[in-house]
């Protein structure tokens, strides 16, 4: 398998304003996504999860952190340099203030000083405003997004109700710049046989079809372009039991077919633990911890990580009647003065910790 | 033990643009007091009407064409809205699925905490607010003085979803019903719930009705399990029955379906779609996606055959003269697996 590197999301924050100031849903993410691979994003409703693939796929403008494509940039927060110029500027009003209280120094070496201060922090205010520029050149670029696609939670509200099937899948391609009526044709065919419908169902509407059979021309939307990266947010919470096994083996027929590249987010547990290769387990905006799917099940890390592991519901009576159910604790963690950074405990699999969470995890789990 | 509900071949119907549904097909249950019965079923199987036409809340197009709903040894069917009246909220409650739209957006929670009370006439208002206070910490809501003058925005969707318990538990039911109470929640939330529900029914003797599509939340609360398909109860047992002998191929099929947390193959999914209830298929209606389907599946509808006195089926492989069917093969060593957990 080729391991280069499709995504890669570095320190990522998404900020919301309310009126009762800015509201992080994505607090500094960082993670990437190798080609072929299906990346599953776990956690409770409220998490950031959806805020993140939205994100990536620019329906929102990032706050701060970088989203690259492969070697482009396509998501460029601002926030990181204005933040860095006001640091600068504060520590530079601050030696200036040393500089003029000082009493040993004559006024002719103070202004002297004072401005090559000054010119210095002018110059790295003329850098980080240049790296902003450029941050909002990338931000403006839209078309690397469209090899990046998405499948929506809602099967029913996300296809239009007045477009034939034909022309919901074709959208894409016709935006893309594709003019050759019979081309289109069949390659609208070509992806309805691709996700297990017919090309007579072409000329349908949606309302015709039951709720797994508009999920897949949602798939087929999104595959029409080849795209690089495919964004699946709760791809299945919406359709029926039974119909959604249905799904979950095309999404793997798919990767196996087409060596897709899949950022799945949902909250069921056990089917992300099916599909996902790895899986990023998301807390208030930040991943607490990152791990290969079997790994992050064997050994859950992180107690957050541990309680939700402890709350899927499993078809076994007597398992479900002895269950200890953990609850997690926020306050465990004194994150005071240690301050927690994501770190590797084992080969690939880290946890948002600290270091003296750090160590006691390295006892536990030793290499 | 003495039932509290007797359900007896209930047949609902609604009146279409494209003619006559059958949402409800001829099902009879009972419930036991203090019991808990799940019924699991995916959309569209006729497990919400059900509940419905217990309290007698069915939308104007409906009809109970048959049966009756014995309720104390009452028949809820032949009573009149008054008297409805007197038993819905009082000795019937219910918990829906959206805990956002099943409260009133711009009534504080403690006045509708307080409203079937006082609508009862079973307290003053002075009572009736200490009540729901303790009502609010009986099913956990944190500061609950605090939060009798909330909102329903005010709180997080689990919580809201302990405020509808309440709401129900109210005017002290005898029967709760939860229909899919916890399909819009998290599953650490859900876990509480759940939790909640269990302690609720232990501590005040509650017979509860669990509606559901998930087979894995009802296996910790439910004493009982009717599995249903396209109107019809196919599978009928104690929990335990269910899980571990299952004998239906709509019950094998839903346990397939859901990964657990070895499954490494490829899922065994149920092709196609549930039938169309506007012309109900002829025979057996799982059928036609039914792996296993014997010739007179398609022919002639199932009788329930006993496999324990507690435990039946419908379907054709448990007559004597049908071919011996095997459960599938990735159940099998599931239900070994589990067995072995439990026993070492």
């Amino acid at each position: 398998m080729d391991n280069s590197c499709v995504l890669r999301v570095s320190h990522l924050s998404q900020g919301f304003k309310t009126p009762n100031g800015t509201l992080k849903a994505v607090d500094d993410v960082s993670f990437e996504i190798k080609k072929g691979e299906i990346f599953g994003l776990v956690g409770e409703s409220g998490c950031g999860k959806t805020t993140l693939g939205r994100t990536v796929i620019k329906i929102y403008d990032c706050t701060s952190g970088d989203v690259y494509l492969g070697s482009r940039r396509i998501c460029a927060g601002t926030e990181q340099y204005r933040d860095k110029i006001a640091k600068a500027r504060r520590i530079c009003d601050g030696e200036i203030r040393v500089i003029k209280e000082n009493q040993s120094l004559s006024s002719d070496e103070k202004s002297k000083k004072i401005q090559v201060l000054k010119k210095e922090l002018n110059d790295s205010i003329q850098k980080y405003k240049s790296e902003i520029r450029k941050a909002k050149a990338d931000q403006k670029r839209q078309r690397a997004i469209r090899q990046i696609q998405m499948i929506f939670q809602d099967p029913v509200s996300s296809l239009d109700p007045r477009m034939t099937v034909k022309e919901i899948i074709s959208e894409g391609l016709i935006i893309g710049g594709e003019r050759d009526k019979s081309e289109i044709e069949r390659r609208v065919f070509e992806m309805l046989r691709l996700v297990g419908l017919s090309p007579e169902h072409a000329s349908r509407y949606p309302h015709e079809f039951s709720g797994g059979q508009r999920q897949r021309i949602g798939i087929a939307r999104a595959l029409i372009v080849d795209p690089e990266l495919l964004i699946a947010d709760e791809p299945i919470s919406a359709l029926d039991v039974s119909v959604q096994a249905q799904i979950i083996n095309l999404l793997g027929d798919l990767k196996d077919r087409l060596g897709l590249t899949v950022l799945f987010v949902a909250h069921d547990l056990s089917v992300v633990k099916f599909i996902s290769d790895r899986i990023g387990v998301m807390y208030k905006g930040k991943i607490v911890e990152l791990a290969g799917s079997d790994e992050l099940f064997l050994r859950p890390m992180h107690p957050y990580t541990r309680s939700l592991l402890s709350a899927i519901p499993l078809p076994d009576p007597h398992y479900e009647k002895h269950r200890q159910r953990q609850i997690y604790d926020p306050s465990v963690h004194s994150y005071g003065t240690d301050k927690p950074s994501m770190k590797e405990i084992l080969p690939d699999h880290f946890v948002y910790c600290n270091q003296k969470e750090f160590k006691s995890l390295k006892e536990e789990y030793p290499t | 033990m003495e039932n509290i509900l007797e359900v007896k071949n209930l047949c609902v119907t609604f009146r279409t643009s494209g003619g006559k549904l059958h949402a409800v097909r001829d099902i009879s249950f009972s419930l036991g007091r203090g019991e808990t019965l799940a019924i699991v079923g995916e959309s569209g199987s006729g497990k919400s009407v059900t509940s419905r036409a217990i309290l007698g809340i069915l939308s104007g197009n409906a009809s109970v064409e048959d049966g009756e709903i014995l309720f104390c040894g009452k028949n809820l069917l032949t009573l009149g809205e008054r008297e409805l009246c007197r038993i819905r909220g009082d000795r019937i409650s219910m918990i829906f699925q959206d805990p956002l739209s099943s409260l009133n957006p711009i009534v504080k929670v403690g006045r509708q905490i307080c409203e079937a009370m006082l609508l009862k006439g079973i307290c003053d208002r002075r009572a009736a607010k200490s009540r729901a206070i303790r009502l609010m910490e009986e099913v956990g809501i944190p500061e609950p003085c605090l939060s009798f003058d909330k909102y329903p925005f005010e709180f997080s969707g689990g919580q809201r979803q302990r405020i509808v318990i309440a709401i129900a538990l109210a005017a002290d039911p005898e029967l709760l019903i939860c229909d899919e109470p916890t399909t819009a929640l998290d599953v650490t939330i859900q876990a509480q719930i759940l939790e909640l529900i269990e302690r609720l029914k232990r501590e005040r003797g509650l017979s509860v009705i669990f509606i559901t599509h998930d087979l894995g939340v009802v296996a910790s609360v439910a004493d009982k399990i009717a599995v249903m398909y396209a109107g019809k109860i196919v599978e009928y047992g104690l929990c335990d029955e269910i899980f571990y002998e299952p004998c239906h191929p709509y019950t094998w099929a839903l346990l397939c379906s859901t990964p657990d947390l070895d499954t490494q193959d490829r899922l065994e999914s149920i092709p196609g779609v549930p039938p169309n209830m506007l012309n109900p298929p002829q025979g057996d209606a799982f059928a036609e996606r039914n792996r296993y389907a014997l010739k007179i599946d398609f022919e002639e509808e199932p009788p329930f055959f006993a496999v324990s006195p507690t435990h039946s089926a419908a379907t054709w492989l448990l007559h004597p003269d049908a071919p011996r069917m095997e459960m599938p093969e990735v159940l099998r060593q599931r239900i070994k697996k589990m067995k072995e957990a439990t026993n070492g």
